[in-house]
């Protein structure tokens, strides 16, 4: 083939796109004045991640005045905050919509599409509008700046925390890539400094006594709101709920990273997968408190002949136990988890002693919302009909599709590309269709896991834990704060492979990038390709829908929430498929 | 399942390049060689698209050339044809490949882009329309004014027509398809291309409802009554159907059979009425030629009282003895006319107005009798002149009479006139009555009367006294002895045809039984016409075999003295009676032309002056001969400002296409139909005058023709009912055979 | 904590759209009634109805030919989703079927150039039956291999299966020949070549299985090791029955869309001129 002549330039880097390029030497000796940056020792940094270019790289300093919203609830955001100077009001109840002024994703005007069709490059992965070097395109101070008119009257004073200076809040979203479990007010003119996520966790990692300040807080505000947002607890009074709270164990399974070892653990023998995954409640033990799934996704099953059978997944949000519970304290019996519940890949968990549910909770629900009694049956010889009998009925999905897609982690998907084989001609619509909107490069493969006729195609699933975001150096992959979309920025993507390689899906492609003549773009000092990771990224702000979805003509192809069984019920029960 | 070989590192395969690459690395270089190792060899191949692209689009071009080809071929109008024509058609354009569209359609000779041009234009580009193509050869069959408009008739007759009909005509539906200028295109309904057996002209009675909005489901329930058609058209003669077939008929051995007299015409579409021979004469030749027919007075000489004429110094010469006494006697209505040719004598008349008689004369009145004097050389003049030459003579007179000389020429028979007439039948009269005139006139001897006195006294008066007509029946051999045309009859053969030509008849004085003491009471013709009038023609009813005989055979049948022996029958012809001083005429067979041209030349001149007019309406309502042509023959319609006779019957014209067609044959052959009573009903109480046109109020002598009787047949499973196997779409044009 | 986050559960659950719905074929069909009433209508007031059923039909032919566009520009907004459209191609399309029969009047027609124009019709709208048929049996035929490879690719995966296959025999060589003579025997023509025609049209697995069969035969010449070369050897076979199937199958798909778009083309053209010629011809008024 003949060589095309050569485009070079400067490989990218981690910090050639700073956080904020307003921050100044000045900054950062400011910052290291304040608590807790004053305590950190910079002897534990490394020499090629220290603390100062942490700060100087990692953080940015931002100004709000009063009434501004600082953090939005249900919001992605990759950062914590911490305030400097002023004071911070937390809202405990959730605001409508419009009160945080959430715009709509802006979609791109068809128009512009169209053209962008028209003069579509001839060549693969062409960025003709590459820069000599790459550079981080976030802008100071998110796009977002919008006011809380007269907060006091919007906000009762009971269901408000107020923050003062020193307070480290947005931690938790910034370290479990969940959205802001609440929304952020600046009560009067105050300063904060931002950390984004990958500084934030080296800090967390080198120095200790922030991570247990970070849990003191996440004990302290978070957890009130997470267990009052648990269906069975919503009813209680706060004072119980605080009580509670105290009494609530944190807990967390399984490797943050599971994603690492995925790959050969998938080719580890079924029965020894089960058995390796971290145990949360083990069929046969004492049932000795309530489970709550904070985060991450665990295996519910049942020891069936010398192996486990798996019989639903649990969610974030979704409790475990209090069948059990509930039948201990009405029969005064003793009787053990009739179920298992294992730890698939990373699981946060709170677990509520047996204590307090039977002090605070139990007595205040009425007897009818109370599951029924376990039956009277020898543990482990119960007809699994009777196991069915206990479970919400969305949960009666086949067991195979139920342990393929956990086996193959799928639940983890929020918006999985199904395909039904048995409608499918293979006629490749969905791949051109994808193409059309992406420069005329795909961004699935129409391959994949597939279990009898369902086949989740090769596109990125957007995951509820999307594992891919842990490690991006520049922060290109993130979540867009409005549809927790998972997206590649082009521009301030480095081309370093840490999301496609910790995509356990491999959904996500290094491709060699081209620039309009088609000749490849290397770096000038290595001489060798520059990459960048694609995916794909749901046709972002496309009117209808992912593309994709929309070209199939015989509706094989459907994205879906895997997170819980309930829409691919419906489908294949729709599809007939269902016994 | 096909799994990446090398983990992440694979790269997406891109259906949409147009090539595809199936070197095993590089499915991503879509075929441009741009792999990321440039070492890596690139198969390029053309991807499904583009060679399903390049076959769709191979397969346009192939279909769109052939197309093109075709279209500019020579085969052209075959690959276009939509279809074989209908016979006809098919017939005329055998031959003319290229003209075969182009002969009916406008588009036929043009171009594809004019095509195009002429389908956006929305049919403005070509000019000529088809419609008009069409008429190009249907010239003949549509009037071409209104060939394009509904029932080809003026728009204005149309609206009439609707207006007329009480079911109004409002389209319903879509209503038909016409242009700005109302007019329909002919293939709307005439749709071809549909196979040489397909019916053209086929019409569903759904199409006609397009503009005839008043529903009509089928003609057995809802078509609308006929009005008393067809029995509103009045006829010429006057024939009372009901007295023939009540009291008439009855006891004859002939049937009333409608049959008889009515017979279907050449295209058997109309009943005709069979000629008087064949209807008629067997019962009614008598009335018209036969014994009973009266006679028709033409010149008779008045009774003068010549004494008091003397007297008051107006002498009229020579005048015959038995024409002497009071002023008396019929003046004939055709010497009236020829007498008006002299302006003086008109003058004259038009002072005693128009019946003017000679009784009028007051005998103490010397102006009266200065006129009557005048009058009395007037027709002395006429006598001598018409004696000279007859039919100049009279020819003469009538145009100067009626002063429009030459006018005449055509509309007039002169011969006809006077036929069989000749002068020296007129002079020898003149001798017998007045041997004198011919002297006095060229002498011209008006004062001494003494002498004429004294010529008429020589004049046999046993002579008179008997009508001649009595006196022939008494001797006829004599009568034939002193016949002036013996000599031209016996030179014909016995058995020879009945002539048609009039002879003179010379009646003889001395064979004269008289009846009547003073003929002068009352003037013979008049009492035959009173006859006439009074009794029926008809009720008397003579004996065939006498009707057969009275066809004017008569000289060969007088001849024979065997048949002497029977009633004679009067043969028509000349009359010179000395008696009366009269020349007669009498009818010599049906359609006698004498009094046919009589009547023609009177009537023509119904709207002359005073006078003219009365010797008109005389000369038809003449009590003689004339009078019987009336008692059938009805003066109708007005000619050209002139009253006219319609001599022959009017029929339906079905040369003409109408509305409505039918044709009598298709429903002779019916076996319950022959008898023409099933439709037909006789109306027992209508008069028989108001039959008659010209009649003021009009009442058939036929019931009324219910549209039961038809629908009896005509109806669904039954005979053809739909509109068209009445109704005419295309009006007013001829009917082609 | 309730988050926003839009997933793919609040969409409504699809109804099965890939199955045949009789309930719209049965609205079409009435539509076409509705048309044939219509054209009965002017036919009776004089009208030309064949200009009402002809435009209804080249109106459907355009709308049916526009699938084709609509797949070509996935990001058009408003345009709705491809199954709908599908549907809306299959009604239609039985709908012009109906409509058509009404307008040639169920009969063939006279002329050449329309008898060409009605075969076309005949010819696509019967490929469109037919591909109605295949789209709804041939997934299941693929789905039941248990095999999935994107036709595109099919070409370098033979290649690599040779590649494996002959890497497999020279690694045995060297011990036995058993296994290379078979190969060059056997296994060879049915890996390296194409399939016939005759396998195309309706596909068999004898071959594959006689081949595997002989395969499994040769263990009693081999030992351990070997026999497990020969075990991947029928794997290799195996699957290259899988991959000659789907390209049989696929294949058969696109080719049935190559005839079926192809011909469209040709219609439309020949459906316009037809259009223009009536109206050229039509015999009306100027």
């Amino acid at each position: 083939m003949t060589t095309k002549q050569v485009r070079e330039i400067q490989r990218p880097r981690r910090w050639d796109a700073p956080f904020s390029p307003e921050m100044s030497e000045a900054d950062v000796e400011r910052l290291r004045t304040v608590r807790p940056f004053s305590l950190m020792d910079e002897a534990k940094f490394s020499e090629k991640v220290p603390l100062r270019g942490i700060l100087r790289n990692d953080c940015r300093i931002q100004r709000y005045d009063a009434g501004e919203i600082v953090i939005r609830q249900g919001d992605y955001g990759n950062s914590a905050f911490l305030i400097l100077e002023g004071t911070a009001l937390v809202s405990l109840a959730a605001l409508p919509p419009e009160v945080l002024g959430r715009a709509a994703p802006a979609s791109p005007s068809w128009l512009k599409t169209l053209a962008r069709f028209w003069n579509r490059p001839r060549v693969a992965e062409s960025r003709p509008g590459i820069r000599d070097s790459l550079q981080c395109g976030t802008a100071a101070k998110g796009t977002l700046q919008v006011f809380l008119q007269d907060f006091p009257g919007i906000l009762a004073a009971d269901q408000m925390l107020r923050m003062d200076q020193g307070q480290l809040f947005g931690e938790l979203s910034a370290l479990t890539r969940t959205p802001r479990s609440a929304t952020v007010i600046a009560e009067g003119p105050c300063e904060m400094v931002e950390l984004r996520w990958q500084g934030f966790r080296d800090i967390l990692r080198r120095d200790e006594s922030l991570r247990r300040h970070v849990e003191a807080l996440y004990r302290k505000h978070s957890l009130h709101g997470h267990l009052r947002a648990t269906p069975l607890l919503s009813e209680l009074s706060d004072d119980l709920l605080r009580r509670i709270a105290d009494e609530t164990i944190f807990e967390s399974f399984g490797d943050f990273e599971w994603n690492r070892d995925f790959q050969s653990f998938q080719a580890d023998d079924a029965a020894r997968r089960i058995e390796s995954e971290p145990v949360i409640a083990s069929e046969g033990d004492r049932a000795d408190g309530l489970i709550l799934i904070r985060n991450g996704f665990a295996r519910i099953s049942r020891r069936h002949g010398s192996g486990h059978q798996t019989i639903a997944y649990a969610g974030k949000g979704q409790t475990f136990g209090l069948r059990e519970l509930a039948h201990n304290w009405r029969t005064d019996g003793r009787r053990p988890w009739a179920l298992s519940l294992r730890a698939v890949g990373y699981v946060d968990v709170l677990r509520i002693p047996q204590l307090a549910i039977e002090q605070y909770v139990l007595p205040c629900i009425d007897e009818a919302l109370l599951p029924p009694l376990l039956p009277e049956t020898e543990p482990g010889a119960m007809s699994r009909a009777g196991e069915r009998r206990g479970l919400p009925r969305e949960m009666e999905l086949e067991t195979g599709l139920l342990e393929f897609l956990v086996e193959h982690r799928l639940v983890n998907g929020t918006e999985a590309m199904l395909i039904d084989l048995d409608r499918c001609t293979r006629c490749d619509d969905c791949v051109r269709a994808c193409a059309a909107l992406h420069d005329n490069n795909p961004r699935f493969l129409r391959a994949g896991p597939r279990h009898e006729n369902w086949m989740i195609a090769g596109a990125c699933m957007h995951c509820a834990d999307p594992v891919c975001m842990i490690g991006c150096p520049t922060g290109a992959i993130g979540r867009d704060e409005s549809t927790g979309t998972v997206i590649i920025n082009p521009q301030t993507c480095i081309g370093c492979g840490t999301c496609a390689a910790s995509c356990p899906y491999s959904n996500i492609q290094m491709v060699d990038i081209r620039d309009s003549s088609g000749a490849p773009i290397v770096d000038s000092r290595s001489g060798t390709p520059v990459q960048q990771a694609t995916k794909c990224d749901l046709c972002a702000g496309l009117a209808g829908g992912p593309a994709c979805q929309n070209a199939c003509p015989h509706s094989a192809l459907t994205r879906i929430d895997l997170t819980t069984p309930w829409p691919l019920f419906q489908l294949t029960r729709a599809a007939g498929n269902h016994p | 399942m096909n799994v990446p070989r090398d983990g992440n590192k694979r790269s997406w395969n891109r259906p949409n390049d147009l090539w595809q690459c199936s070197a095993d690395e590089h499915s991503s270089c879509g075929g441009t060689g741009l792999h990321a190792a440039e070492t890596a060899n690139c198969l390029p191949q053309p991807s499904l698209r583009l060679r399903r692209g390049a076959f769709a689009l191979a397969c346009t071009a192939l279909v769109t050339g052939i197309l093109v080809a075709l279209l500019c071929g020579p085969a052209r109008n075959d690959l276009l044809s939509p279809g074989p024509l209908a016979h006809a058609h098919a017939r005329m354009l055998v031959g003319n490949g290229a003209r075969k569209c182009s002969s009916c359609h406008g588009a036929g000779d043009h171009t594809l882009t004019d095509w195009i041009r002429d389908a956006v234009s929305s049919g403005r580009h070509i000019a000529v329309s088809q419609s008009q193509l069409c008429m190009d050869c249907h010239n003949q069959s549509l009037l071409q004014q209104f060939a394009l408009l509904p029932h080809n008739v003026a728009p204005e007759r149309l609206a009439a027509i609707t207006a007329a009909s009480s079911r109004g005509t409002v389209p319903m539906g879509l209503g038909a398809p016409v242009n700005e200028r109302g007019e329909l295109a002919c293939a709307s309904c005439h749709r071809e291309h549909h196979g040489t057996d397909f019916n053209l002209a086929a019409l569903t009675d759904q199409q006609c409802q397009t503009c005839h909005a008043s529903h009509i489901h089928s003609f057995e329930t809802n078509h609308p009554d006929f009005h008393d058609w067809p029995v509103v058209r009045t006829s010429s003669i006057r024939f009372d159907h009901n007295a023939h077939a009540l009291k008439h008929f009855p006891g004859k051995e002939a049937s009333f059979d409608c049959r008889a007299c009515h017979v279907n015409d050449a295209r058997g579409n109309v009943k005709l009425v069979a000629p008087f021979e064949i209807s008629c004469a067997k019962c009614h030749s008598g009335q018209v030629y036969g014994e009973e027919s009266s006679s028709w007075t033409f010149f008779q000489l008045p009774m003068l009282d010549t004494a008091a004429l003397a007297g008051a110094g107006h002498p009229v010469g020579d005048w015959p003895a038995a024409c002497e006494g009071d002023f008396d006697g019929a003046f004939p209505a055709p010497m009236k006319l020829l007498l008006a040719a002299d302006p003086e004598v008109l003058a004259l008349l038009n002072r005693y107005g128009p019946d003017f008689q000679w009784s009028d004369i007051d005998p103490a009145n010397p102006e009266h009798l200065a006129d009557a004097a005048r009058l009395v050389w007037a027709v002395k003049r006429l006598l001598l002149a018409l004696s000279v030459s007859t039919q100049s003579e009279i020819r003469e007179r009538i145009e100067r009479a009626l002063g429009e000389s030459g006018t005449l020429e055509s509309a007039v028979d002169w011969e006809g006139l006077v036929l069989g007439l000749s002068p020296a039948d007129v002079a020898e009269a003149r001798q017998r009555w007045l041997p004198e005139l011919q002297k006095e006139l060229t002498l011209d001897l008006h004062d001494t009367p003494g002498e004429k006195a004294a010529g008429t006294l020589a004049f046999d008066n046993a002579v008179f006294g008997r009508p001649a007509r009595l006196a022939r029946k008494q001797d006829d051999d004599s009568v034939l002895a002193e016949n002036p045309l013996a000599r031209l009859l016996n030179g014909e053969p016995d058995t020879g045809p009945p002539t048609t030509t009039p002879e003179v008849r010379h009646v003889d004085a001395g064979s004269d039984t008289g009846t009547v003491r003073n003929p002068y009471t009352e003037s013979p013709p008049v009492v035959g016409n009173e006859e006439l009038l009074t009794e029926n023609p008809l009720a008397s009813g003579a004996p065939l075999s006498e009707i057969a005989s009275s066809i004017p055979v008569t000289v060969t049948a007088s001849r024979d003295p065997a048949v002497a022996k029977l009633p004679d029958p009067a043969p028509g012809g000349w009359y010179r009676n000395d008696r009366w001083f009269s020349i007669s005429y009498k009818a010599t067979r049906h359609e006698d032309p004498v009094l046919k041209n009589w009547i023609d030349v009177a009537l023509r001149h119904a709207d002359a002056p005073a006078v003219r007019a009365s010797t008109a309406s005389l000369l038809v309502a003449d009590a003689g001969a004339t009078g019987a042509c009336l008692e059938c023959h009805a003066v109708s319609g007005i000619e050209g400002g002139h009253d006219a006779f319609r001599w022959s019957l009017q029929y339906r014209d079905t040369s003409v296409r109408e509305f409505t067609r039918f044709s009598h044959a298709p429903h002779d052959i019916q076996s319950d139909l022959t008898d023409c009573t099933r439709c037909h009903q006789l109306n027992n109480d209508a008069g028989l005058a108001s039959a008659v046109e010209g009649a003021g109020e009009f009442a058939s002598d036929f019931a009324p023709l219910l549209r039961a009787s038809c629908a009896a047949c005509h109806r669904k499973g039954g005979a053809p009912s739909g509109c068209v196997d009445c109704h005419n779409y295309h009006v007013g044009s001829k009917v082609v055979e | 904590m309730n988050e926003t986050r839009r997933t793919t559960s609040s969409r409504p659950v699809r109804a099965r759209a890939g199955t045949f719905r009789w309930k719209g074929v049965a609205i079409a069909l009435i539509a076409a009634v509705a048309v044939w009433f219509m054209a009965g209508m002017q036919n009776n007031s004089l009208w030309r109805d064949g200009y009402t059923t002809g435009y209804v039909l080249i109106g459907s032919l355009f709308f049916l030919a526009a699938f084709n566009l609509r797949k070509k520009l996935p990001f058009l907004p408003g345009i709705g989703s491809a199954s709908v459209w599908m549907r809306l191609h299959i009604y239609v399309a039985f709908f012009s079927i109906a409509v058509f029969a009404g307008h040639v009047g169920w009969h063939v027609p006279n002329g050449g150039f329309e008898r060409c124009l009605a075969g076309l019709y005949v010819l696509v709208a019967g490929s469109g039956i037919y591909g109605l048929f295949l789209t709804r049996r041939v997934p299941r035929l693929l789905t039941a291999t248990g095999y999935e490879v994107v036709f595109e690719q099919i070409p370098q995966r033979r290649r690599q299966l040779v590649q494996q296959a002959r890497s497999i025999v020279l690694e045995t060589a060297q011990t036995t020949d058993v296994i290379a003579r078979f190969y060059v025997n056997h296994v060879a023509a049915f890996l390296e070549q194409r399939r016939s025609l005759a396998y195309a049209v309706a596909p068999s697995m004898r071959r594959s299985k006689a081949l595997v069969g002989d395969l499994n035969e040769l263990d009693r010449y081999l030992s351990g090791s070997q026999r497990d070369s020969g075990r991947r050897l029928a794997e290799l076979v195996r699957e290259k029955e899988d991959l000659d199937f789907h390209h049989a199958m696929q294949g058969r798909l696109k080719l049935w869309l190559f005839a079926h778009i192809g011909m469209t083309y040709g219609l439309l053209v020949f459906s316009v001129l037809h259009g223009i010629l009536a109206h050229a011809f039509g015999g009306g008024l100027r």
